[in-house]
C-alpha cells in the first residue's frame, strides 16, 4: 500500500482570501417578467405568451427553435440540464456557495436573440430586458453587475441603450448576442455597437449558445447528437466572430475597444492564433488594415474559461494558456446555473502560480470591466 | 428527520495506490475506500484519483461549499 | 470585496438551494454495535423507509450515503461523484442507459432500466449495482454492504 501525496496542493480553501469574479452566470428571463418593461405594441405579445412552458430557453415567440437537445430523442435522466434563477437573492446565495464575490450577468432566453426574425420586435425585447435587469437584478453593493444587451438586429438602437446606461453603477459591459447570428460581428453595420462601447469605454462580451440555425456555423443539423452540435457551436461561433472581427478591421477601427469571448473553453485560441498567422504570410493582402500579424490582435482579446477543458493531466492548460500568452486574458466564468457549469474549486487544482491563479480567478476580470474589487466602476 | 449537518463523505480524502487501482478512502481510515480508479494503459487513475481528492479537500473546510441537493423547483414564473 | 457580499457569504448555512439542500433533509441512521470485523454498523432505518424502486439519502454517522432499493436487492453509495465530488445520489430519478456495439449490430439498446444514477452536476452515470461509471470503466463506486433483518435495514461500513 502506497500513499499517494496530492500533487501541488498544499492548503485547502484556496479561495477564502482571494477575490473569485465569475464573468458568466446568467439570470432566468421570462415574456411575463419583461413585459412590464417592454414599449408597446411589443407588451402585447409578451404579455399573450407569458404563461408559454419552457423546457430550456425555447419559448415560441420568445427565444424560438431549441437549445436542450430536442432535434434528437429524449432518454429520461437526473441531469439537471435545465437549472434556473429566477431572482437576485437567489443568485446572490448559490453564488456564495459557490465562493463566487462578483457575477456578472448574462440572460437566458436572449442568448438567442439573433434568431428572431422581426427587427423592431428584437429591439424592443433588448431594450425591455435592459430595462428590467437595472430594475431587478443589478446592484454593484450586491456583487452583480450587468451587461447591456446589444440587439443585432438594429445597432443603431443598440449604441442608442449603450449610451443610455453606459453612466449606470451596474452596468459595466456590453453583451455581444452569437447564436444564430449572421452576418458575423466583424460586419461593418455593427460599428455603431463598438464605437458606442469605445466612446463609454465598456467591454464587450460575444456569448453564443447552442442552436440549429441555417447560417454559418449553426447549420448544424447533418450532426446526428447534441453531443456534436454542443461541442461545435459555441466554439465554433465564437472563433469564426473572431476571424471576422480581425479580417474585417474591427480591432484596428476600433483600437481601445476591449473584446472577450465566453463560453467556449480556452484550448482552441492557441490553434487560432497559429491558423491565422499563417494565412496573414500568403494573405496579408486581404487585410491591408493590420499593421501587426492576427495573434497580435487575438491576445488582446481576453477569454472565458467556462468550459474548462478537462485533461487528464491539469498541468495542460497552463501550457495551453502559456501557448496564447492568456495569464493576463483569462478570466474564470462558471456559466452558473447551466447545465456545464464549472465550480471555482476546479481551478484550485490546475497547477498555475499564485500570482497567475490571483489573476484568473479575479484580477483580470477587475481590469477587464475596469471596477474595483468591489465591483465599483473606476 | 432532524437537523444536523452532514457531509457527503466526513472526513478529508486521500488516495492510496494498491497494485490494481488507485484507491480515493477516508485520511483517517485507510480500510474506508470511496471510488476505485483501475490503473490501465490508456486510463490516467492516479491523476482522476488525486484530482477527486482535491477537489473534496479543497472545501471541505469551508461547509457553504458543502453541495447538498442541486435541484429545487424554480418559484412561480412572470 | 464589499461588506455587504462579505456578510452575505458569512451568513449562508442551511439554505434550500440549486447548489445544495438544507442539512435537514435527509433520514438520519442511528448506531449499532460494531461488526465481528470491527466495521461500523448502523441503522439506517426500517423496510418502510426504503421502497422497492426507491432511492434517498441517509445521514450515517455524519456522512451521506444513498440507500437503493433495486428489485428486491439494498445497496447503499457514497454520496459523491467521482468526477467533481457532486451529489451523485441525489439524482431525482432511478433511470437505465443506452448501449450499443458489434453484438447489438450497433443499435442503440436500452440497458439496466431502473439501476442507473446521473449525476445532477455534470450528467455522469453509474450503474447502482456494480457502482461501474457507464462513460469510465475504469472508475467504480463503492456499494457498501445492506442487509434487511427484520425491522432494520443495516449497513456497514
Amino acid at each position: 500500500m502506497t500513499q499517494v501525496a496530492p500533487s501541488h496542493l498544499q492548503t485547502s480553501n484556496v479561495f477564502e482570501d482571494m477575490l473569485v469574479v465569475d464573468t458568466d452566470v446568467h439570470v432566468h428571463e421570462s415574456p411575463g417578467e419583461l413585459a412590464p418593461y417592454c414599449d408597446m405594441p411589443w407588451r402585447v405579445a409578451l404579455e399573450n405568451i407569458a404563461d408559454r412552458p419552457e423546457t430550456y430557453l425555447d419559448i415560441p415567440s420568445f427565444s424560438p427553435g431549441v437549445s436542450d437537445g430536442s432535434y434528437q430523442a429524449k432518454f429520461p435522466t437526473a441531469h439537471e440540464g435545465a437549472r434556473m434563477v429566477w431572482t437576485k437573492e437567489q443568485m446572490r446565495t448559490e453564488l456564495n456557495q459557490l465562493d463566487v464575490d462578483l457575477g456578472l450577468l448574462f440572460p437566458d432566453h436572449l442568448l438567442k436573440l439573433p434568431v428572431l426574425t422581426q427587427t423592431e420586435y428584437a429591439a424592443a425585447i433588448a431594450r425591455a430586458y435592459n430595462r428590467w435587469l437595472v430594475d431587478k437584478w443589478t446592484s454593484q453593493k450586491d456583487g452583480l453587475l450587468g451587461l447591456i444587451v446589444a440587439c443585432t438586429h438594429d445597432p443603431q438602437d443598440a449604441a442608442k441603450e449603450i449610451a443610455k446606461y453606459a453612466d449606470h453603477p451596474d452596468m459595466v459591459g456590453v453583451y455581444l448576442p452569437c447564436a444564430g447570428l449572421d452576418p458575423l460581428w466583424g460586419n461593418p453595420k455593427y460599428h455603431p455597437i463598438f464605437e458606442a462601447a469605445q466612446y463609454h469605454e465598456l467591454p464587450v462580451l460575444l456569448h453564443s449558445v447552442t442552436v440549429t440555425h441555417p447560417v454559418f456555423p449553426f447549420n448544424n443539423h447533418g450532426f446526428d447528437t447534441e453531443l456534436a452540435r454542443h461541442t461545435t457551436s459555441h466554439t465554433f461561433s465564437i472563433m469564426s466572430n473572431l476571424v471576422d472581427m480581425v479580417t474585417r478591421g474591427t480591432f484596428t477601427r476600433f483600437p481601445r475597444l476591449k473584446v472577450g469571448v465566453s463560453e467556449a473553453g480556452i484550448s482552441w485560441m492557441p490553434w487560432l492564433m497559429m491558423r491565422m498567422d499563417k494565412e496573414y504570410l500568403e494573405r496579408r493582402r486581404d487585410v491591408p488594415f493590420l499593421r501587426e500579424k492576427p495573434s497580435h490582435y487575438l491576445k488582446k482579446v481576453y477569454i472565458c474559461t467556462q468550459p474548462i477543458e478537462e485533461p487528464d493531466d491539469l498541468a495542460d492548460l497552463v501550457k495551453v494558456m502559456e501557448l496564447y500568452d492568456g495569464e493576463d486574458t483569462t478570466m474564470f466564468a462558471s456559466d452558473w446555473p447551466h447545465h456545464d457549469f464549472d465550480h471555482p474549486m476546479k481551478f484550485a487544482q490546475v497547477p498555475f502560480t499564485d500570482e497567475v491563479r490571483r489573476k484568473v480567478m479575479g484580477e483580470n476580470a477587475l481590469r477587464f470591466l475596469n471596477v474595483d474589487s468591489t465591483g465599483r466602476k473606476l | 428527520m432532524s437537523a444536523r449537518p452532514s457531509r457527503q463523505v466526513n472526513d478529508r480524502l486521500r488516495v492510496r495506490e494498491e497494485d490494481e487501482a488507485y484507491f480515493v478512502v477516508l485520511e483517517n481510515d485507510d480500510a474506508d475506500w470511496v471510488v476505485a480508479f483501475g490503473k490501465a494503459p490508456d486510463f490516467a487513475a492516479r491523476e482522476w484519483a488525486t484530482n477527486m481528492a482535491e477537489s473534496y479537500n479543497e472545501r471541505y473546510d469551508d461547509p457553504r461549499m458543502d453541495a447538498v441537493k442541486m435541484s429545487a423547483p424554480p418559484p412561480p414564473r412572470g | 470585496m464589499s461588506e455587504t457580499i462579505k456578510k452575505a457569504k458569512d451568513s449562508v448555512q442551511g439554505a434550500d438551494t440549486l447548489v445544495r439542500r438544507g442539512t435537514d433533509a435527509f433520514l438520519v441512521a442511528t448506531d449499532l454495535p460494531a461488526a465481528e470485523n470491527g466495521r461500523k454498523r448502523y441503522r439506517l432505518g426500517g423496510p418502510q423507509d426504503f421502497p422497492d424502486g426507491s432511492h434517498r439519502v441517509v445521514d450515517v454517522g455524519g456522512r451521506q450515503l444513498g440507500v437503493f432499493h433495486i428489485k428486491g436487492t439494498l445497496y447503499a453509495l457514497p454520496n459523491i461523484c467521482p468526477h467533481m465530488t457532486g451529489p451523485v445520489c441525489e439524482a431525482d430519478i432511478l433511470t437505465g442507459s443506452l448501449r450499443a456495439g458489434e453484438e447489438t449490430d450497433w443499435k442503440p439498446e436500452w440497458v439496466h432500466d431502473g439501476e442507473v444514477i446521473v449525476c445532477p452536476w455534470h450528467g455522469l452515470e453509474y450503474h447502482v449495482p456494480t457502482g461501474q461509471c457507464l462513460a469510465y470503466e475504469h472508475i467504480r463506486i463503492r456499494r457498501y454492504k445492506v442487509t434487511a433483518e427484520g425491522d432494520d435495514v443495516v449497513v456497514e461500513i
